[in-house]
């Protein structure tokens, strides 16, 4: 076991050293060869994670509640320099989004139940793309920028949540809380697109998307939800 | 369908998403420029009024001439016209000979015709996050920090010559000095009227005693008193403070008030910089660090070159995998860059960066306790960094060139790399080592003892992958002991390229007569040095 863990010592410092208590070992780089990868480099591949909130009440058949996460996700992002001052390149993320509808006598969607509360709730893969403008002299980070560009996002999974809490009526069920999930609806849209931009500064930036799709198939005559979202992403590296 | 009542607002959000930020950026038209200059046009320059008597002594000592081209005014004319053609002029640098000012990219047009612009280089004025972090929980004995921190330097034999900075003038560039006035660790300072000026380069006035607690620390690793001791070594110096920090923001204007600060430092007679700062990813590549490309390192080079010892922290990006190398200024080749090492041994701390630079110069070039006690705006405190191991090492600058007043500060440079308790072993982690004042004053006259032989048991010169075709590195009885186990018995080595470049290094805790075997085999072509306790041997196993 020991001459094993040795093995593994010799294999990974590349070292043939034997009856060593190495306090400290450092290796330089092999060259001075300048990579082609970093935040301010020709590529870039970071990760993120996205929080964001519907950022619009709704109308009547679909009021939302505002000001609780409605949106969250993580993914990674390509980015292609074409200059120091413009980049390209596109996203790749799983994300979910949560509307907490209202319990308001207009409500119509998906049905006319006032739940004491009820989610529709979207888990999407979300393809995205981008055009980036970035801002002033900066070394290998992120810097200040702007982008503006374009999502798709596949609903994989969709879920109409409720939660009732049944009166006190005398009956055996009174009181008591009920919970639903039903995943088996078919009124929504599977593929939706917007337009997105983000305020960028290194591992931080603001965005907002807006859904120019429809959520819901014309033929269900629902109200649609709301279509801005807005929120914070954060790089993760 | 319902979905009508959205266009109105649908039309408004797009509004908002593309234009707004846009909105947001239109300051962003006044942007900052460095405006360099063609030529000055001479004006009867007169040193001895424009220079204090301290400056005019160092020129004289190092037989500098009183003045120079850099030393010259930048010419009024060219502000003026600057001037008319920017919208503000924040500053300007005699030894760069540039104005920096605020315009549009109308002016710039403008600017870059004008017949007395050589080049112009765009600043920067936003808001980036500090590179230095200094405040790291390192549960360490307190005492142990502070005894060590100038005893290992070997403050005692600076002592017992009367060498504590005497006659020395050392400028300290920081964030501020919050607290500094009134705290007891410089209580002998102010009675001895050793703060000879202060000045504030980012609000441009003399308070300097805000802004920030760094500099106080700072100050106290080459002055200070603490607990009845000295946490400094040059107690008895005099003074120049420098803000040019401007916190936790790092914008561009930072180096350009660093380089203002140094000819300050210069005109009234300083003999030494201290800078604990560094300047690296949010503004450059690892690329830029070649001590030529940033402003920064521009300045200190030229302040070196006025006869000033200018001494930098190496920086505290080690452990940081974006980054990792000094900072600038340390990358420039006349600024003596610090690193730093534990407090219980001669190795590296683990925050400290690394060298080379870019275009493979040594650097750290020495390196100090990494851990330290300092002066805090109230109070002590420990707190780890380069930025303290470098104030100890001015403070020892200071004694060593007080010993040797007629050094030039390149030939200073020199011997304290060269009384680096490694020397002249090197490696790009501790640099020389750990200045030593023993070796200083000693001159390298005392020829150092084999303390370690290496030995082959095969002599095979087939590199055949044989365990028995190795050397075996075995340590002198009279330099090893096994109980009680003893942390400064380190062998440290280094595998080099037959060109000479460092290709890794490393310290082994010598616990055992034969601390070391290599395979012969595994350094076909290349080199091996090693160094242990005063000796360095180097060996080539063969091409």
């Amino acid at each position: 076991m020991r001459l094993n863990a040795l093995l593994i010592l010799l294999v990974f410092t590349s070292l043939a050293i034997n009856a060593q208590d190495v306090v400290f070992e450092r290796k330089n780089a092999s060259d001075t060869v300048r990579p082609s990868t970093g935040p301010n480099r020709r590529h870039y591949v970071y990760p993120f994670i996205t929080a964001g909130f519907i950022a619009q009440p709704g109308f009547d058949g679909a009021k939302v509640k505002m000001g609780h996460l409605g949106q969250w996700g993580v993914g990674f992002r390509y980015k292609y320099k074409l200059s120091r001052t413009f980049a390209l390149g596109f996203d790749l993320s799983y994300s979910v989004s949560d509307y907490e509808l209202k319990k308001d006598a207009s409500k119509a969607v998906p049905d006319t139940i006032l739940y004491d509360e009820q989610r529709l709730i979207f888990n999407n893969f979300e393809l995205g793309v981008y055009f980036r403008i970035n801002f002033g002299r900066r070394g290998n980070i992120l810097g200040k920028y702007l982008d503006l560009g374009a999502y798709a996002d596949a609903v994989a999974r969709h879920t109409y949540f409720t939660r009732l809490t049944l009166p006190e009526n005398g009956s055996a069920l009174g009181g008591s809380v009920v919970k639903s999930r039903s995943t088996e609806s078919n009124y929504y849209q599977k593929l939706n697109y917007g337009i997105q931009a983000r305020i960028g500064v290194n591992r931080w930036a603001i965005y907002g998307q807006y859904r120019l799709s429809d959520m819901f198939y014309s033929s269900y005559n629902f109200q649609e939800l709301p279509r801005l979202t807005l929120g914070l992403q954060l790089v993760l590296r | 369908m319902m979905v009508s009542q959205y266009k109105g607002l649908k039309i408004r959000a797009c509004f908002c998403l593309i234009f707004l930020p846009l909105f947001a950026l239109s300051a962003q038209d006044l942007l900052k420029y460095r405006v360099f200059l063609k030529d000055k046009i001479a004006t009867g320059f007169d040193p001895f009024s424009y220079f204090d008597q301290k400056a005019i002594e160092r020129r004289i000592m190092q037989k500098l001439p009183l003045y120079d081209w850099y030393d010259l005014p930048v010419t009024t004319e060219y502000i003026d016209e600057i001037a008319a053609n920017s919208t503000i002029v924040k500053t300007h640098s005699r030894w760069l000979n540039a104005v920096v000012v605020m315009a549009t990219t109308e002016q710039l047009a403008v600017l870059g015709q004008l017949p007395f612009v050589t080049r112009i280089e765009e600043g920067k004025s936003s808001v980036l996050v500090s590179s230095f972090d200094d405040e790291r929980p390192n549960p360490v004995d307190s005492n142990s920090a502070l005894s060590r921190q100038i005893t290992r330097m070997g403050s005692a034999t600076f002592e017992e010559k009367k060498l504590n900075g005497n006659g020395i003038r050392i400028a300290i560039f920081d964030v501020g000095f919050s607290g500094a006035d009134k705290h007891e660790a410089f209580e002998h300072l102010r009675k001895a009227n050793r703060i000879v000026k202060t000045w504030d380069f980012v609000k441009n006035k003399e308070n300097v005693w805000q802004g920030g607690s760094h500099g106080t620390s700072v100050w106290s690793c080459i002055a200070g008193r603490i607990d009845d001791q000295w946490s400094g070594m040059a107690w008895d110096a005099e003074f120049l403070l420098a803000r040019t920090e401007i916190g936790s923001r790092e914008p561009f204007s930072e180096e350009e008030n660093w380089v203002a600060a140094a000819e300050w430092a210069d005109k009234n007679g300083a003999d030494i910089i201290n800078s604990s700062l560094g300047y690296t990813d949010n503004r450059y590549f690892p690329e830029d660090m070649d001590g030529k490309t940033s402003y920064i390192t521009r300045g200190a080079n030229i302040a070196a070159k006025k006869g000033l010892l200018i001494i930098n922290a190496a920086g505290n990006e080690g452990s940081d995998d974006s980054w990792q190398i000094i900072g600038a200024p340390a990358d420039a080749d006349s600024v003596l860059s610090i690193g730093g090492v534990q407090v219980c041994c001669d190795y590296h701390i683990s925050f400290s960066s690394f060298g080379p630079t870019h275009d493979l110069r040594l650097k750290p070039n020495l390196c100090a306790q990494g851990h330290t006690m300092c002066a805090k705006p109230t109070g002590t405190g420990e707190t780890d960094g380069t930025s303290f191991s470098s104030p100890l090492v001015a403070g020892f600058a200071a004694c060593a060139w007080q010993a040797k007043r007629g050094l030039t500060n390149m030939e200073l440079f020199k011997a304290l790399e060269k009384c680096g308790s490694l020397y002249p072993y090197y490696d790009y982690a501790h640099g020389y080592g750990i200045p030593s004042a023993e070796r200083f004053l000693d001159d390298g006259k005392k020829e150092p003892e084999k303390t370690f032989t290496i030995e082959m048991p095969l002599e095979d010169l087939n590199f055949n992958k044989n365990e028995e075709n190795s050397y075996n590195i075995v340590i002198s009885d009279k330099y090893f002991t096994s109980e009680p186990p003893d942390k400064s018995q380190l062998l440290y080595y280094s595998i080099l390229d037959n060109a000479g470049k460092i290709k890794s290094f490393y310290v082994i805790e010598v616990t055992e007569k034969t601390p070391l075997t290599l395979m012969k085999y595994e350094f076909y072509n290349k080199r091996l040095r090693f160094y242990y306790k005063g000796y360095m041997e180097e060996i080539n196993p063969g091409l």
